[in-house]
């Protein structure tokens, strides 16, 4: 089958899209994922909800730290073997010799990690509103904002970690230790951020928490557009 | 046997700086002779810290000349890294207990600390869990830049938390430093010793994988 990315001159963007399209496609074939991940995040939210008891006066403060805990994990257990699952079926090879820069292969994965994410969240935001009994009180833009943000930092260490982890002969087991150390670079910006959309607060409040995270993802492009192709290429 | 007169110095600079920690320097006003333990976290951490940063600096020269014995380099430097990381981490959480009452306050130099030794931790896991030589040496490097990096992202994400931790000891406008100059001597023999002592491991663990791939080539090549 040939695609725009095989022709002569494809753009960069294009060839991003090629690989991002392509994963979705086999996605599609493969809807149990999805499903598992709403499973994953009802349950998720259902257990916080019984270890903080909904009656609990104080369940307000720990939401944002509840709500990102469920998106870490559907993030570490079910999207980041976007590049192990190439591994696995040998379709790595083909993406190496495919005239796509490593660089647009990272950036397709993570768009593609960004998309299941997101739609994770959108099962895990409303399940954990509904369970946990809150709502966000800042402009539903700036929330939608702030945890997309939080959310695509998420991705690229999904991605970048699947495709360390591709070499490992422990494979998933690997994934949650080399999260780690990018992990909390996102995630505590991220928890303070929710907790003051929780709050109500505006977008001034909000600036350190978004620059940190912006910071972040330039940060973590740069690093990741020099040593990925050390990564892909075997 | 060239190496005895340098680890007999190295054995007998740390012999000095420990009989300055507990005997010679003078008692701290109020934590008394508990502070002593600074004496060993500090040099711990400083060379936890020069470790990580070689691991970072051979990784880089690694994947820019693809030389093993870079790689052999940045393992050995995270290894020895780790344990000093650990020393840090227990005599901090001691430290932390006398001066403010808790092992663990979730103070953003602690976690950053923890956060660099989980990291270094997956580091020498992951080593262990690649068979290929090529490939494990290759990865790592990414792998101990990756890390690097993400240490100042998650000291500063941590410091949007209150800090409980002491400033770090710079010398102020007239070069004085906020502590007693027998401290300061005591605090200056220590590091020295205890970065002598991490050249030396560093050394014998490079010699020990070394062998180790000796061993695994002869074996590779069917001579045992």
């Amino acid at each position: 089958m040939s695609t725009s990315a095989d022709e002569p001159g494809a753009s960069f963007l294009q060839e991003v899209r090629e690989i991002l399209f392509k994963d979705l496609r086999l996605e599609l074939r493969r809807r149990y994922e999805i499903y598992s991940i709403a499973i994953f995040a009802l349950l998720a939210n259902l257990s916080f909800g019984f270890a903080l008891g909904i009656a609990n006066p104080n369940v307000l403060e720990f939401v944002p730290a509840t709500l990102w805990t469920s998106i870490l994990f559907v993030n570490m257990l079910g999207l980041t073997t976007v590049f192990i699952r190439e591994m696995d079926k040998g379709s790595i090879d083909g993406l190496r010799l495919a005239p796509i820069t490593p660089q647009a292969i990272l950036l397709g994965k993570t768009a593609y990690t960004f998309t299941l994410l997101g739609l994770g969240s959108i099962f895990i935001v409303p399940s954990s509103m509904i369970i946990l009994n809150y709502s966000f009180q800042s402009d539903p833009l700036l929330v939608v904002s702030v945890l997309g943000l939080g959310i695509l930092n998420l991705a690229v260490i999904g991605a970048i970690v699947s495709a360390l982890a591709m070499y490992s002969e422990s494979k998933a087991l690997i994934i949650p230790a080399l999260s780690l150390p990018l992990v909390p670079g996102t995630l505590i910006p991220s928890i303070l951020a929710t907790g003051k959309l929780v709050a109500g607060v505006t977008i001034d409040g909000l600036l350190p928490e978004i620059q940190f995270n912006l910071s972040f993802l330039l940060l973590m492009i740069a690093v990741l557009w020099v040593t990925f192709e050390y990564v892909l290429n075997d | 046997m060239k190496e005895r007169p340098a680890l007999a110095a190295i054995f007998l600079i740390n012999l000095v700086s420990l009989f300055m920690i507990f005997i010679w320097a003078p008692p701290e006003r109020s934590l008394g002779d508990q502070y002593r333990v600074f004496f060993i976290h500090t040099p711990s951490a400083w060379v936890s810290y020069l470790a990580f940063t070689l691991t970072f600096l051979f990784s880089i020269f690694y994947l820019r000349t693809r030389k093993p014995a870079w790689d052999l380099y940045a393992s050995a430097s995270a290894t020895v890294g780790l344990l000093f990381c650990l020393i840090t981490l227990i005599t901090g959480s001691i430290w932390a207990k006398l001066a403010w009452g808790i092992y663990w306050n979730w103070d953003p130099r602690e976690t950053s600390t923890l956060i660099l030794f989980l990291a270094y931790l997956a580091y020498v896991s992951f080593r262990m869990s690649v068979n290929d030589k090529d490939r494990r040496a290759r990865i790592s490097a990414v792998l101990g830049i990756l890390a690097f990096v993400s240490i100042p992202l998650s000291y500063f994400s941590a410091a949007f938390w209150a800090t409980l931790h002491p400033m770090p000891l710079l010398p102020t406008a007239k070069l004085r430093f906020g502590i007693e100059s027998s401290m300061l001597l005591t605090l200056t023999a220590s590091t020295i010793g205890v970065t002598l002592l991490f050249l030396w491991l560093f050394y014998l663990t490079l010699n020990t994988y070394r062998m180790a791939e000796e061993i695994e080539n002869v074996v590779l090549e069917g001579k045992i």
